[in-house]
């Protein structure tokens, strides 16, 4: 019973997460699929506590540990690529942050000094 | 002082880049000081996201560049180099806005890169002895990097943190294409090297600065060296300058 309740609990949690950043927009759909894919299962397992030894049975696979150790793999390489999209888009933001105030700097010349204001973000408030 | 020409080749264009983040307090002293010094030379401020002043308190007749938000020294100072870039500037120079930096030598690093076997040089503190004093720790710090340094390179650099540096035509076009983020100078040592560009060093009196706080505060010394030194291991697996093309205006 403890257990049923501590994958339910892991499950609502991870899609709670999901669903809140969605709908305050900080999460795109195609990344919130991602917690989704892994918050369900837990709600399966709960239902099922021995899924995981018949799924490594039906896969030929001997120990189950070894079917979880390849699912947390794929999800370790999934996050892997988030990480290094968002490397570039830092990379990307930057150089849009440095031409728009180049290109302010450059109208701001022609159009006389100080007669523009200087291009400001909001800090983003985590 | 003007930089005189002694080889009676076209005076270089020098471009002197000041990235500034919250220096409403020291920018307008520290651009004068340089006009007054180096009138020849065109000053540009990078105002990476002030909160403060910043801005309107750089005097007439600098350039200035206002950044949307924060990119730190790293894109601050790749927005000037772009500049530089883009505009055809022979000779860039980094200047801090704090006042650190002391613009009656700004000339002597240009004369020393006009000798012409060097394509970066760096303002060394700790060329000279006694040159200038710093805690303790800040200074353990400043010599594990260096000796980093000279394992990596087998070349020793005294001031690797020092950001007051001049850079040649050759060396901007490669910081416009890609320049390390967060502190990119030491960083920018080992890349430069690695890549076969040549590095001198001309020693420099610096000051303390006169306003504003250090982007290095005392209890952060530790982190950063050690932050510094995963990051200088992890660039002798990279590709000094990566492949990828960003479209230049």
């Amino acid at each position: 019973m403890t257990l049923t309740l501590i994958l339910l609990a892991i499950g609502a949690m991870l899609l709670v997460l999901a669903v809140r950043s969605l709908r305050a927009q900080r999460l795109k759909e195609r990344y919130a699929l991602l917690f989704f894919s892994l918050g369900l299962p837990f709600f399966a397992l709960a239902a099922w506590p021995d899924a995981v030894g018949y799924i490594a049975q039906a896969l030929g696979i001997h120990y189950p540990t070894v079917l979880l150790l390849s699912v947390t793999t794929f999800f370790l390489l999934m996050i892997f690529k988030l990480l290094s999209l968002v490397s570039v888009q830092e990379r990307k933001i930057a150089t849009l942050a440095q031409l728009i105030g180049t290109l302010t700097a450059q109208q701001n010349a022609a159009k006389g000094p100080t007669t523009l204001p200087g291009p400001h973000f909001e800090q983003d408030q985590q | 002082m003007t930089v005189s020409n002694t080889d009676h080749s076209p005076t270089p264009r020098c471009l002197i880049v000041v990235p500034a983040y919250n220096e409403a307090a020291s920018i307008s002293h520290v651009v004068e000081d340089l006009r007054k010094h180096v009138p020849d030379f065109d000053v540009l401020v990078i105002d990476d996201g002030s909160s403060d002043a910043t801005a309107a308190r750089v005097p007439d007749g600098a350039v200035v560049i206002r950044l949307p938000f924060n990119l730190g020294i790293g894109g601050a100072m790749q927005a000037g180099f772009r500049y530089a870039h883009a505009h055809g500037y022979d000779v860039a120079i980094q200047v801090d806005a704090d006042g650190q930096h002391p613009s009656d030598q700004v000339a002597s690093l240009v004369h020393r890169l006009g000798a012409g076997d060097a394509d970066m040089v760096i303002g060394s503190r700790f060329l000279e002895p006694g040159g200038y004093a710093q805690s303790p720790s800040r200074m353990a710090g400043i010599r594990l990097l260096r000796t980093l340094l000279r394992l990596l390179t087998g070349k020793t650099f005294t001031d690797c943190t020092s950001g007051f540096r001049a850079v040649n035509a050759k060396v901007i076009g490669a910081f416009a294409h890609w320049y390390p983020d967060d502190y990119p100078e030491p960083e920018v040592v080992l890349l430069l090297d690695r890549a076969g560009y040549r590095i001198a060093e001309v020693p420099v009196r610096m000051r303390h600065r006169t306003a504003g706080q250090t982007s290095i505060p005392f209890l952060w010394g530790l982190f950063y060296v050690t932050k510094v030194a995963a990051a200088l291991l992890l660039d002798m697996i990279r590709q000094p300058w990566p492949d990828d093309k960003v479209n230049l205006p």
